[in-house]
């Protein structure tokens, strides 16, 4: 980053759109084997809580992204913005799939089953965040 | 575009029991921002520093024309007055369907038309127009409409003198009422954690309406707009920096370079300078909550005095919106007082008028960078919404099953823009600083050494600008009592919500 890019972020992003262009054409041209990542998340106590480690998932724009969950009991894991739900029962593993399309941090949060219907529940602290960064 | 923020999300996506299956898992107003990369953070704050002492060199060297500042007026013909008539009515509809939506519609914040009206529409996406092409919002309030309309009733049938009661404004309160209303505004805003539930967001509306309507009423529309009117005087400020102005008749409009109409006109009165600088540490205290400094504060405050912080956060958010803005003001007013001594023979007072308006293109830029592409995403919401504004199923206009696309704008542009706007908005407030010393001051030398003060001063609120938009240089172990998640304002409270309508009720 230099002084003038800041000073011009505009213009030169309208320069590079060409390349830009070219760039997402040659990605999707290597689309049959993108970089997949995968996570394992496995949930324990009845709320669902993630390894500590695991809290954070980065991944780069485009990557194929594996989320495998397991729980030890049921609820539904929904991940924000992709907009993604998975139902959870305790022993089953589910898994979900998708293409890291729209950079950004999203956050994947937990909801036992029962719980909230009772109190009118709303998000609690998000299980993980996930994080697409640019490339 | 801080990216802690999307952690706080402000009311999250209500209840998962009882929801129609078309709900998907987001949050409203959730931001998905990543923060910007220390590269940018370094790269904006070096062409800051740079670009002002560049601006300084030139005003040094260049005399101000005087024209420069008029602008050019463009004639539109009998467009213009049509375009007012059908933007008035619009929005006077808009107003009824909003208040209706929260009245009627469902308590889901994602699938009720008026949070996303409210908060992501007008006040954000208004807000970003007026500040980039006019200021559009006399066209476009429907309260001032409401007002009219009655007045002109009223001097059909009775009252050849409207309805106004023409009570004499109070002159020693000036524009306080407008002050003291934007930071309530901002509170219910930032702090307050069911500013999208609908239902709250039909009485505010309400309320206002009362109010303002009442104010009109007693004190005449013009002088109520001008003083008290916090939505008539915020967009009247953010439309002295826009390049489009009113033109000399109905039919045109004038176009100026950017900014030149903040110090075109008359310099501001003590509350004017307390509104502008409210404009800019709302947005940045926005900002500055939910991010990792703010979780230290909490902390703080929970250490100190744990009888006064509340789950919800209201002590400290409270606290922080006001000790802010108190803190930003004082320092602008020291800022005058050390210009004062550097120039001899012109009191602090008058010198805090002349420059107050300067500040504005900074606020106007941490609104860019800050709410750009929460505006471009969120916003697509307003797509199914006006198909189906009360959240029942229905489809209107045949567009209830889009849904927003995510990826619209990639974080790095979001980055460029945010940078570039923040460096933008910094030099031309640095340029208005030095065009108004040059103007009062005479001699380009003393109008330089005039301007350092607020030199330095708009670099260091610049840099605050820079550091809530950028990553952390310091990264806090949040880790605590629940460890992992973000450990504040995660509880809304919706359990207390006694007068909130049961919401299986609405969504079935």
């Amino acid at each position: 980053m230099t002084l003038a890019c800041a000073m011009s972020g505009f213009s030169l992003l309208t320069r590079r759109l060409p390349g830009l262009v070219a760039a997402a054409v040659a990605a999707s041209a290597l689309a049959a084997n993108p970089p997949e990542k995968t996570f394992d998340l496995a949930l324990a106590l009845a709320r669902g809580v993630a390894p500590a480690e695991q809290r954070v998932m980065r991944v780069s724009k485009g990557d194929a992204v594996r989320l495998r969950l397991t729980s030890d009991s049921a609820g539904d894991i929904h991940l924000h913005g992709y907009r993604l739900e998975a139902k959870l029962a305790p022993g089953q593993p589910a898994e979900l799939a998708f293409t890291a399309y729209a950079t950004g941090r999203y956050r994947l949060e937990w909801h036992g089953a029962g719980d909230d219907a009772k109190t009118g529940q709303h998000h609690g602290p998000a299980l993980a965040t996930l994080e697409v960064r640019p490339k | 575009m801080s990216g802690d923020r999307g952690m706080r999300a402000r009311l999250a996506a209500a209840v998962w029991a009882g929801l129609p299956s078309t709900a998907w898992p987001h949050a409203f107003d959730e931001r998905y921002d990543l923060p910007a990369p220390l590269s940018f953070f370094v790269a904006g704050a070096v062409a800051v520093v740079a670009c002002s002492f560049v601006v300084a060199a030139l005003v040094a060297r260049r005399a101000p024309s005087p024209s420069a500042a008029a602008g050019r007026v463009v004639g539109l013909g009998p467009l213009l007055p049509l375009l007012r008539q059908a933007c008035r009515i619009g929005s006077l509809i808009l107003l009824g369907l909003t208040v209706a939506a929260g009245l009627f519609g469902t308590r889901d914040p994602m699938m009720n038309l008026a949070p996303t009206m409210v908060w992501i529409i007008w006040w954000i996406g208004l807000s970003l127009a007026v500040a980039c092409f006019g200021n559009v919002w006399p066209a476009l309030d429907p309260w001032r409409m409401l007002f009219e309309l009655m007045d002109a009733l009223a001097r059909r049938w009775r009252r050849p003198n409207g309805i106004a009661l023409g009570w004499s404004y109070p002159r020693a309160l000036g524009a306080w009422p407008a002050v003291m209303l934007l930071l309530l505004f901002a509170w219910f805003e930032v702090v307050y954690l069911q500013a999208a539930v609908p239902y709250r967001i039909a009485c505010a509306a309400l309320a206002w309406s009362a109010v303002t309507l009442l104010g009109m009423l007693c004190f005449g529309r013009e002088a109520w707009q001008h003083n008290a009117d916090v939505f008539a005087v915020y967009f009247a400020t953010l439309g002295r920096f826009a390049p489009g102005a009113r033109g000399p008749d109905a039919r045109s409009i004038a176009l100026r370079p950017p900014g030149s109409g903040l110090i075109a006109s008359d310099a501001g009165s003590a509350a004017m300078i307390a509104f502008v600088i409210a404009m800019l540490s709302t947005v940045l205290f926005d900002g500055l909550l939910g991010g990792q400094a703010w979780w230290l504060v909490q902390r703080t405050f929970t250490k100190w005095v744990p009888k006064l912080v509340d789950d919800n956060g209201y002590f400290a958010g409270t606290v922080g919106l006001a000790a802010v803005w108190l803190l930003f003001l004082t320092a602008y007013r020291l800022t005058c007082r050390v210009t004062a001594w550097l120039v001899r023979g012109c009191p602090a007072r008058t010198i805090a008028r002349l420059f107050a308006f300067t500040l504005v293109p900074i606020a106007v830029a941490y609104n860019v960078a800050h709410n750009f592409s929460s505006l471009l995403v969120q916003g697509q919401w307003l797509i199914p919404l006006l198909s189906d504004p009360l959240g029942r199923q229905w489809n209107l206009l045949g567009t209830a099953g889009f849904r927003p696309d995510i990826g619209i704008v990639d974080a790095r542009t979001t980055w460029y823009v945010a940078i570039g706007a923040i460096v933008t908005g910094h030099v031309i407030s640095v340029w208005l600083a030095h065009r108004v010393a040059l103007r009062e001051f005479g001699a380009p030398r003393k109008a330089v050494i005039a301007s350092i003060p607020l030199t330095v001063l708009m670099v260091i609120y610049t840099a605050i600008s820079l550091s809530v938009i950028a990553e952390p240089m310091v990264k806090f172990d949040m880790r605590g009592e629940n460890a992992g998640g973000p450990p504040i304002r995660l509880h809304i409270g919706l359990e207390e919500s006694g007068n909130v309508r049961n919401t299986a009720a609405h969504n079935q």
